[in-house]
């Protein structure tokens, strides 16, 4: 084990020593270079046969050029063959040479408020690790939960858990737990630079952690709402908070739990060089620097206050109207404190000393333009009036086969959607119609198909959180999917399990 | 500024108050295109009305048809303006019920703008369809189908009257192919007094450059060469 000495421990928690706007340098893995060596030809190859095929029925050439033009960079996001911000760019100038997507909506797409919300993010986690507010906090937790790796990581699973029905907006809950991850990744060892197998594990199971547990609350996302939205007003068929809950909440903790013990046993495997702090001391030393800390300093009560009264206006979104006459959005609650932060002598933050990672803006904004113009274009819709086309359902299926093809869809279309509001309005409509097609309870497809909305947990650009905890350059995109892909087919089984046993219990499934 | 060229309109409307009026109920329009810029449009429909009722239908092409081919229910078909607005004024020469079908056609030289240069960037040609239902009876159903000419491609829906709504997985235009053509077909129902049924798109040729393909292939070929020390290790960059 290459304990690190005393000396440099401080270094470790200094997180302002480990900038997130600094790319790192990384070496890949042989099966890694040589994704990157064929993917320029491969995608090039997938550009051509959608872009060069004739146009098909149902799809305008707007979309055929946007549907190519996302699977090249969908290819080259994958591999990495070329910066994962550059691809970005790559896609947004190939929408509007290709005609895809006019010019101002593709440029546009880097002032989506989710943008903003990125920008405020990485200034209220500055403030965090500026304040030693993080570090603070990220001891405590080492020093009571982090003497090995697992139960380390089920800290962290409660503690995305505890968060989620308190603040539905999944970016806030990333910006409050990054800065805290990012220091106990570095005092296991992992860094950045030189990321190790508990760093993507932490890291990987918090990005499921805050996706999934928002599915167990109905007030988890919109995207949540319009799914229930759909299933009373073409279904028929009312559902509370509570029926969404006692439904899917239970198989969120087991899917989370499940995901605890087997990521670092089978997924990425944790090392046993890195299931231990890498300080030398251990433990003992976290704790004398916890105590050299000493009390909290009244930089850090600031901190606290300014970032409290942020998670106050998102903890409470639900009583601004009343309190306030409308209501004020995660966006703009964090921009508020963004506002305090980075005042003159009342905030604490220089501008210089807010680490915005613009590469991640750069990237997410050609993310959002590339799926913003599949939806706006048809090409989202339209891939999915294909599927379902081909999968040509006769009416002598049985329930289970469709409704183990509609989860399965569900799931993996987040792979190919950026937002999840659209594929939920694309995709839940179709299956209530599939359903009363084919003579089926609409509310058995959909909703069960709705609890897996929010678990858009296989690329970086799945959703907000994806996108900011893959800056920290701790995890590639490979293992991004690797871990996704395996969770969401776990969360598939549990599903279909689900639908025999606890569902039926529920009176949701026949 | 965006040329908008209205390439065919027509402004359905049961017989004036004041006549013998019959009332229309489900009027489906198919525009087949050319390249040329010509246009080939057929009408069919279904009215209540008696013999020697008249309907009129207003008629917003700048041009007027040689002939008006009619179904025989149909006594005569002519051309009339009023309020300067051009109309079709139809007389019925027998009673028709809504189970009956009506029908009449005619062919437009220089209907659309893509008989000419394509004005707008990547070849793309502005076409839009306006209906204003004037008629006091709601019209049941109304639906427009446009054809484009072989090789060409919608490139781009810009708005529709019912609009896409945003929250809801149905559109009231969809995409399809005939005959090996694209086709768009805009679809509302309960058209009220007033209201407006639309369509602006944006349509180009579907063929693309072969020198396109050129330049990918050149790209992929020289990333390989350029960059092979990615996995042999020993063959530095170019």
């Amino acid at each position: 084990m290459a304990a690190v000495t005393t000396e440099s421990l401080d270094d470790i928690l200094d997180l302002e020593k480990h900038k997130l706007s600094v790319i790192p340098q990384k070496q890949a893995t042989p099966v890694e270079q040589w994704l990157k060596y064929v993917s320029v030809p491969v995608g090039f190859l997938i550009f051509g046969l959608l872009y060069f095929m004739p146009t098909p029925a149902g799809l305008t050439a707007a979309g055929q050029a946007v549907l190519a033009s996302f699977a090249l960079a969908l290819v080259l996001w994958i591999s990495e063959a070329i910066p994962t911000h550059v691809t970005s760019l790559v896609l947004m100038v190939f929408l509007v040479f290709l005609n895809g997507w006019d010019m101002s909506s593709v440029l546009g797409s880097l002032g989506y408020d989710v943008i903003w919300l990125n920008v405020m993010a990485f200034v209220l986690s500055s403030l965090l690790v500026k304040t030693q507010l993080a570090k603070r906090i990220a001891l405590n937790l080492i020093v009571r939960f982090g003497h090995r790796g697992m139960p380390m990581l089920l800290a962290f699973v409660i503690l995305q858990l505890s968060l989620a029905p308190l603040i539905p907006a999944t970016a806030a809950r990333t910006v409050i737990t990054l800065p805290i991850m990012l220091i106990v990744a570095a005092i296991y060892g992992s860094t950045s630079e030189k990321p190790n197998s508990f760093g993507k594990n932490l890291l990987l199971q918090n990005l499921i952690g805050i996706n999934v547990a928002s599915s167990g609350f109905l007030t988890g996302s919109t995207a949540n709402i319009i799914a229930i939205a759909f299933i009373y007003n073409l279904g028929g068929t009312k559902v509370y908070y509570s029926d969404w809950m006692f439904a899917n909440l239970p198989l969120v903790i087991v899917l989370l739990l499940v995901t605890w013990y087997l990521g670092p046993k089978l997924i990425l495997r944790l090392k046993p060089e890195c299931a231990t702090p890498h300080i030398a001391g251990g433990i003992d030393a976290l704790k004398r620097q916890l105590d050299k800390m000493g009390h909290i300093t009244a930089l850090e009560k600031k901190g606290a206050l300014i970032f409290g009264a942020v998670v106050l206006l998102w903890v409470t979104d639900r009583f601004h109207r009343s309190l306030f006459g409308f209501e004020i959005d995660p966006v703009m609650a964090a921009l508020v404190g963004g506002i305090i932060a980075l005042l003159p002598r009342i905030g604490i933050l220089k501008w210089n000393e807010a680490d915005i990672p613009w590469h991640l803006m750069l990237f997410s904004a050609g993310a959002y333009a590339g799926g913003l113009a599949l939806n706006d274009t048809g090409a989202a819709q339209w891939v999915i009036s294909q599927i379902f086309t081909r999968l040509n359902f006769s009416h002598d299926i049985s329930f289970w086969q469709v409704y183990v093809i509609v989860i399965a869809l569900m799931l993996y279309s987040h792979l190919v959607f950026t937002s999840k509001t659209m594929r939920t309005i694309i995709l839940i409509p179709f299956i209530i119609s599939l359903a009363r097609e084919l003579g089926f309870s609409p509310v058995a497809l959909a909703l069960p198909a709705a609890f897996t909305i929010d678990w858009v947990i296989g690329l970086p650009i799945s959703a907000k959180p994806n996108v900011i905890l893959f800056t920290t350059g701790q995890y590639s995109v490979l293992e991004n999917i690797r871990y996704g892909v395996i969770v969401a087919t776990i969360g598939l089984g549990l599903l279909i399990i689900a639908g025999f046993t606890w569902f039926r219990v529920l009176g949701i499934t026949p | 500024m965006r040329v908008k060229l209205l390439i065919l309109g027509l402004l359905l409307a049961a017989a004036p108050a004041a006549s013998a009026a019959g009332r229309l109920l489900r009027v489906t329009e198919t525009h087949s295109l050319a390249a040329d810029g010509s246009a080939q449009v057929n009408v069919q429909f279904n009215a209540s009305a008696a013999a020697g009722d008249t309907l009129i239908l207003p008629y917003a092409f700048t041009t007027w048809p040689d002939t008006i081919i009619h179904s025989g229910q149909i006594g005569s078909a002519t051309e009339r303006l009023s309020h300067g607005r051009r109309q079709l004024m139809l007389t019925l020469a027998e009673s028709v019920t809504v189970q009956d079908t009506l029908r009449y056609a005619f062919a437009l030289q220089q209907a659309t703008p893509l008989g000419g240069p394509a004005r707008l960037d990547f070849g793309n040609y502005d076409l839009s369809y306006r209906m204003v239902h004037t008629s006091a009876a709601p019209l049941e159903r109304f639906t427009v189908e446009i054809i484009l000419p072989e090789h060409f491609v919608i490139n781009t829906i810009l708005s529709s009257t019912p609009a896409r709504p945003a929250n809801a997985g149905t559109s009231p235009y969809q995409l399809g192919m005939i005959a090996g053509r694209h086709r768009v077909t805009l679809t509302d129902s309960t058209v009220l007094q007033g209201e407006v049924v639309a369509l602006a798109f944006q349509a180009k040729s579907g063929r693309k450059s072969p020198l396109f393909i050129a330049v990918l292939v050149l790209i992929a070929g020289a990333y390989l060469i350029l960059f092979r020390d990615l996995v042999f290790p020993g063959r530095s960059k170019a």
